[in-house]
């Protein structure tokens, strides 16, 4: 358990870094999604299953739609 | 051993929060900006789930299984950090929202290009 939970907490620190590394707004997206079901996964080894849920539904669903909402918005109108 | 371990979250979380304000700081694009700021919320949550959990404790839910003398994780900085995501998401959408009105009325991304006045 207490394994699983060092794992985790790095691996957000790495997919975390990830975010500000990706350059692409789209890949960018879909990273930070990934991070938030991470981000998510901590949560749950932490003892906190309602902030993972929160976070489940937030960070894997609602933050990538808005981005790609924004781009779609932003791109219809350029072209 | 425990120390370290205990204190993992609160240095990750550190680290979420420089990365995110590198990202907001280095970037040239104000999609980029925004996903950096979530970053350095994100790390705000990591650090209350951290600041609450102790080695051995359970969830703060209450049933049969779990007895009422047990260890449990501290209750209140989860209910803090579920608040602070679901805002989050709202200064998420706020400021999307305000990159598409800038997008709009100037016509670019980069906020190197909003020093000019318009009168």
């Amino acid at each position: 358990m207490t394994l699983a939970r060092i794992l985790a907490v790095l691996l957000a620190g790495v997919v975390g870094t990830a975010v500000v590394m990706t350059r692409d707004i789209v890949h960018q997206a879909l990273v930070f999604g990934l991070f938030g079901l991470v981000l998510a996964l901590v949560f749950l080894l932490y003892q906190a299953p309602d902030a993972a849920l929160a976070q489940v539904v937030v960070s894997g669903l609602v933050v990538p739609l808005l981005i790609f909402v924004t781009l779609a918005e932003l791109r219809g109108r350029s072209e | 051993m425990s120390a370290v371990v205990d204190a993992l979250p609160l240095l990750v979380a550190a680290w979420l929060i420089l990365a995110g304000l590198y990202g907001i700081v280095a970037t040239r694009d104000l999609q980029h900006t925004v996903l950096c700021t979530s970053l350095v919320h994100a790390g705000a949550w990591l650090l209350l789930v951290g600041v609450g959990h102790t080695e051995g404790a359970t969830a703060p839910v209450i049933d049969e299984d779990v007895g009422a003398g047990a260890a449990l994780a501290d209750p209140l900085v989860q209910a803090l950090a579920v608040t602070d995501i679901v805002v989050g998401v709202a200064v998420t959408a706020l400021l999307l929202a305000c990159v598409v009105r800038i997008k709009r009325r100037y016509d670019t991304l980069d906020p190197a290009d909003l020093d000019v006045l318009r009168g």
